[in-house]
């Protein structure tokens, strides 16, 4: 990867206003990546079917954070059947920036914890 | 002596000639191969190829005649009198599992105990979980010290009367530790037990004689030491050969088959069913000759002077934490490390970008990082076509990658 598009990737993995966690989240997601270790943990707020706010925890490589805070900011807004309806298509289209084969779990981690979000 | 001139010996192998860029320093996961080992592939398709053992013409006997000579190669290469003792294999992990089949499993009751170490490749963990599993078997693990190396107070506590087999690296594949094989073994023959050593890391990068070590199993792979995949060898000592049961059941491995009963042959067949990969052994024959020619004493020596090199080279670089031994003796020609706020895929990712191949990730080893407290590591490791100007590419890389990311926090 390009390192003038990375220091972009990786400022905003540590800027992201979405890092960290909901004080009363009405649903969450953990997951992990085994291989390479990643964690990750996404809060959503719920109001009426509506998502009204999102954040996320993480613990790993920049992609896999910069993943995590482009889908969280993607779903505000957005009904809860909309976390369901994203593909990993969609979520590499928000990417903006061409995934080496290799990387792409570390995408596709904050796709399988979104979708895994559930009541506490 | 000969000294190694890493920048000719490139020339022997044809990769750098097709990525005149390439900075490959991940050759603990594979090395690349010289011209000579892709010949000796090509020349046996073209010149000796058939079926081996049964078939009654020149060429199967000719075919026969190369791949039995590989063995011999291998095991002259290694130290080992008889070839008889050279069982081939598909890879280190193949050889070790065939162990934890054909010893473990045969002979090691409920209740008795493996002693592994924490500095194992999963290789070398995994067949022995599962056989452990399924014989009601303890795996118990020696510690290592701050330094990366065996902890051996840990490992005196670990041994028990209980203990049957203790498994080893010869040479860490994340720390490069090199253990003192000769000394492990003859500790623990003290006590009666086997000891199998995995060799994957170190055949290939230094002097490695089986019988001065005095193991009864090592285990290790052709493709980290110029051969092709799908080859590997396993030796097995005089001790334990005559009593292992077999591996796989096949063809080539029996003396007569009924509808209700096999007799099988001796080693090395015995533990070789199937057509084994017969081009992959000649080449690999091939891989010795060169190492040979090249002499592993020079070949140590060289990659101990990249070591020191890079040591040296890498403490330079801002937020960097090298883990495992911190001098040339002590270790093998790999050198893991993790820098501050880069995670290792990104890092790999990013050097990727400037031709330069190294690994990032758990390596296979994920207990030993457990150990580390981190998830992952970026590792850089060496070969006889490695050069100082190899290790200047990726410092220079590095302090660059540093530099622009670390930019904005200075405006």
């Amino acid at each position: 990867m390009n390192i003038n598009r990375f220091k972009k990737i990786w400022e905003h993995a540590q800027l992201s206003p979405y890092a960290g966690t909901l004080k009363h989240p009405s649903i969450s997601g953990i997951g992990e990546n085994p291989l390479c270790g990643d964690t990750l943990r996404i809060d959503f707020a719920v109001k009426k079917g509506m998502i009204t706010d999102a954040k996320f925890t993480h613990h790993g490589c920049a992609l896999s954070a910069v993943a995590a805070s482009i889908l969280v900011e993607s779903l505000i807004g957005t009904r809860t059947t909309a976390i369901q309806k994203l593909d990993e298509y969609a979520l590499l289209k928000l990417m903006e920036t061409p995934i080496s084969p290799a990387r792409l779990n570390c995408v596709l981690l904050a796709l399988h914890v979104a979708k895994s979000a559930r009541p506490k | 002596m000969k000294k190694i001139n890493a920048q000719t010996i490139k020339k022997d192998f044809p990769i750098f000639t097709t990525y005149k860029n390439l900075v490959y320093l991940d050759n603990a996961a594979t090395t690349q191969k010289p011209r000579v080992v892709i010949d000796a592939l090509t020349h046996h398709y073209r010149t000796a190829n058939a079926n081996i053992k049964r078939g009654i013409y020149d060429l199967s006997e000719q075919a026969t005649k190369a791949y039995e000579q590989a063995r011999w190669k291998v095991a002259q290469f290694c130290g080992v009198s008889c070839a008889q003792h050279i069982i081939f294999a598909k890879n280190t992990t193949e050889a070790i599992n065939l162990v934890a089949h054909s010893f473990a499993r045969a002979s090691l009751k409920r209740g008795d105990e493996i002693l592994l170490t924490l500095m194992e490749h999963h290789s070398n963990i995994v067949p022995w979980q599962m056989i452990a599993q399924e014989k009601g078997l303890k795996l118990r693990f020696v510690g290592i010290t701050k330094n990366g190396e065996l902890d051996m107070v840990d490992l005196k506590k670990k041994v028990t009367r209980r203990t049957k087999l203790f498994a080893v690296t010869h040479a860490s594949n994340v720390l490069g530790t090199i253990n003192p094989i000769k000394k492990l073994t003859a500790f623990f023959h003290k006590r009666g037990i086997p000891v199998l050593v995995d060799g994957a890391q170190a055949v290939g990068h230094m002097p490695v004689n089986i019988s001065d070590l005095g193991c009864d199993f090592y285990a290790f792979s052709g493709h980290k030491m110029y051969a092709p995949t799908g080859i590997g060898v396993l030796y097995v000592s005089e001790k334990y050969i005559t009593s292992m049961e077999p591996f796989l059941g096949g063809g080539d491995m029996v003396l007569s088959v009924s509808e209700t009963k096999t007799t099988f042959q001796d080693a090395p067949e015995r533990f070789e069913a199937g057509t084994p990969p017969i081009e992959a052994a000649v080449a690999l024959g091939a891989a010795t000759d060169y190492l040979k020619k090249l002499g592993m004493e020079n070949i140590r020596r060289h990659e101990t002077e990249l070591i020191t090199y890079a040591l040296k080279k890498l403490a330079n670089i801002p937020g960097i934490t090298v883990f495992g031994p911190k001098t040339a003796e002590q270790k093998t020609g790999v050198i893991a490390f993790s820098l501050n706020d880069i995670h290792p895929h990104d890092l790999a990712s990013l050097v990727s970008e400037k031709n330069i191949a190294l690994r990032a990730g758990h390596h296979c080893a994920m207990p030993l990082h457990r150990f580390l407290d981190v998830t992952a590591s970026a590792r850089i490791s060496f070969s006889v076509y490695t050069t100082k100007n190899d290790i200047d590419a990726l410092h220079g890389t590095l302090t660059e990658i540093i530099t622009v990311l670390h930019a904005h926090h200075e405006h």
